[in-house]
């Protein structure tokens, strides 16, 4: 097990150095300015005043060194600051990463919700009615993207029924029934994109360890369906499932800057597209970096998840065989 | 004498290019209360699909097209599935093939018994804990008190099918299947499993169905045989009468490829010629005709149904000459 971590902690260190230079380099290959976009519609710039402004950036400077100098100040938890407002980048982050931590836990929560009950519905009768409904809606879901979902969620419910608020934010800590009520339609949004992919991997899963000969043996004690399902086949499907869901978790976790600029909401992926037209690359690489971490962390968890739901991943090393 | 177990005419079919055809063919057989049956055939011949069809295991796309089964004077395939949920595990239990995965592999062992004790006779899980450990105990798995709460993964497999056959007793069953028990375990396992089944039955008064490729098994364990072929019943007897003097045939080729430490070394081990027809290839009139040295003309025409000769049931136009024949010998 021990080892099992070194040798994930090396790959994952490997990812994540890789990942960031990746978008280091490319924010800068981009065409664009900061100094150009911060000056915006000042007509009288000399030459002599863009090159101070770029100077006192650092920007003159080449560009490997201005990913290591970048580097060695990220790993003393230094981030910079913002070009344009002079805020620190770390604070900006922490302010904006608990909109989108919570987006993306009710998007996960209620994908989970819908999967675990859509996937044994479906394989009571594999082939059957209910699995073919199903079927269905989960190849619309996978062909539709996100945004248009949205759209469609926002003119019923918001335009034409006028249930629900299409746009906004209050903080939990404010007033947790408006936060709530904002929070409903990104989430399903974001979970009626995310449920299809879960559904079909977990039907799949649930639909082999039916056949297997170990049900069988449950369905011989006499116990009935519902025992055999949840506590029997769910349980053991989960296993490949877990590691599934950590992906899907990532994906989320980077997929709700579309949802959250549509909604309004201020997370992280907000301030990556505001920073983004303004070029501000010190904010696009703290996100990124953000987001990096954060998936490769999920996924890593969901990982130790798995050990917890498989007592063979967890015990394998730690108790000896006993004959 | 009262029957635990009689089934009538069972046909069990499965999917082919062909259509529909018939894996198990009008089977009927009996089995008394108490008594130990040993149910022999190669493999392919339909001994397991006939003891799925028993616990109503069967599954699509398997499907039993016809005949009954009376558990205790019941008609198990006339009930729904929840009223026979309520006898599986209770009335009729099985011990399974390849304990390694008859499992739970993410469930600790002494759950899987214990749920299954919880929904026979409602108990606390304290009550339930104490009964599953007594069960260990009888199968015969040392230190029950700290197995209980190992994984299948943690243990070995002739420790496994001591779980399995204890949750087939859970349920305090009357009728026993044990389907290859011992099959997958090693000789001397295979032994000392088939002694503790032997064991238990006795105690417990169960009758016990027991279906094995191995003559040897049969032999040792049981009181009846029934000797199965591509899905027929051809013999039913005593294990004397079927290991002394088979009328079948096949019984008696079956007992001449025999291979164990009696045969003489010098001489090339016998074997019946040619393979069992498959299912879709069935011949008309006797199954096993093609491959019989006995046949005659009648054979390849008719079917020989399965009746009283010689003190048992057996399917075979030349039974008596062939009894006749044996016993000269």
């Amino acid at each position: 097990m021990r080892q099992y971590f070194i040798r994930r902690a090396i790959s994952s260190s490997i990812v994540f150095v890789t990942s960031v230079v990746m978008v280091f380099l490319s924010i800068r290959i981009l065409p664009g300015d900061p100094v150009l976009a911060r000056l915006g519609a000042a007509t009288e710039v000399t030459p002599e005043a863009l090159k101070a402004l770029r100077e006192e950036a650092g920007l003159d400077r080449p560009l490997l060194a201005q990913l290591f100098s970048w580097i060695s100040n990220a790993l003393r938890g230094d981030l910079g600051v913002s070009y344009f407002s002079q805020f620190p980048v770390s604070d900006l982050v922490a302010q904006h990463i608990p909109v989108t931590l919570e987006l993306t836990f009710f998007i996960v929560l209620l994908a989970c919700i819908f999967s675990i009950i859509l996937a044994p519905l479906s394989i009571l009768k594999p082939g059957g009615g209910i699995d073919r409904i199903i079927g269905y809606f989960t190849s619309i879901g996978l062909s539709i993207p996100g945004f248009i979902v949205g759209i469609v969620l926002t003119l019923i419910f918001s335009l034409r029924l006028q249930w629900l608020p299409s746009i906004g934010y209050v903080p939990f800590t404010e007033s947790p029934g408006e936060n709530l009520q904002l929070m409903i339609l990104p989430s399903v949004t974001g979970a009626l994109t995310a449920t299809p992919y879960l559904v079909k991997y977990l039907r799949a899963s649930m639909l082999e360890i039916k056949q297997s000969s170990y049900i069988r043996t449950a369905e011989g004690k006499g116990l009935s369906n519902s025992h055999i399902m949840f506590r029997h086949i769910l349980p053991n499907s989960l296993v490949p499932t877990l590691t599934m869901l950590g992906l899907i978790v990532g994906y989320t976790l980077s997929g709700v800057i579309v949802i959250e600029y549509m909604f309004g909401l201020p997370g992280i992926g907000s301030l990556a597209i505001e920073s983004a037209f303004k070029r501000d690359y010190a904010i696009i690489q703290a996100v990124a970096l953000t987001i990096i971490g954060l998936f490769i962390l999920t996924t890593l968890l969901f990982d130790i998840a798995c050990g917890l739901v498989d007592p063979r991943l967890r015990l394998s090393k730690e108790r000896q065989l006993e004959v | 004498m009262k029957n635990s177990l009689t089934v009538k005419n069972l046909s069990i079919s499965v999917p082919s290019a062909k259509g529909r055809v018939a894996v198990v063919d009008d089977v009927s057989f009996e089995i008394p209360a108490g008594k130990k049956v040993g149910l022999v055939g190669e493999s392919g011949s339909g001994k397991s699909l006939t003891a799925y069809a028993l616990m109503r295991l069967i599954k699509d796309p398997v499907s039993i097209d016809g005949g009954e089964i009376f558990l205790d004077g019941r008609d198990v395939l006339g009930l729904s599935n929840k009223e026979f949920r309520l006898l599986r595990g209770k009335q009729i239990a099985m011990i399974y093939q390849d304990p390694m995965s008859a499992l739970n592999p993410i469930m600790r062992i002494g759950q899987q018994i214990i749920e299954s004790i919880q929904l026979h006779s409602p108990s606390s899980e304290a009550v339930a804990r104490k009964i599953a450990i007594e069960l260990l105990e009888s199968v015969g798995i040392p230190e029950p008190e700290r197995r209980i709460d190992s994984y299948p993964f943690e243990m070995s497999g002739g420790m496994l099918q001591r779980v399995v056959i204890a949750i087939a007793l859970s349920g305090k069953p009357q009728v026993l299947i044990a389907d290859e028990a011992t099959t997958a375990l090693d000789v001397t396992t295979q032994a000392r499993v088939l002694t503790l089944i032997d064991k238990l039955a006795a105690e417990r008064g169960l009758s016990v169905l027991l279906i094995t490729h191995d003559l040897g098994v049969a032999a040792q364990f049981s009181d009846e045989i029934m000797v199965m072929y591509a899905g027929k019943l051809v013999e039913n007897g005593s294990v004397n009468q079927i290991f002394s003097n088979p009328a079948h045939p096949y019984t008696k080729a079956l007992l001449d490829s025999r291979c164990d430490y009696t045969i003489d070394v010098n001489k090339p081990i016998n074997s019946i010629a040619g393979q069992p027809p498959r299912p879709d290839n069935r011949p008309s009139g006797c199954v096993f005709s093609p491959r019989c040295e006995h046949v005659k003309e009648d054979c390849t025409t008719s079917v020989p149904p399965l009746i009283h000769s010689q003190g048992r049931l057996t399917a075979c136009f030349r039974a008596d000459e062939i009894f006749q024949v044996e016993r000269v010998k």
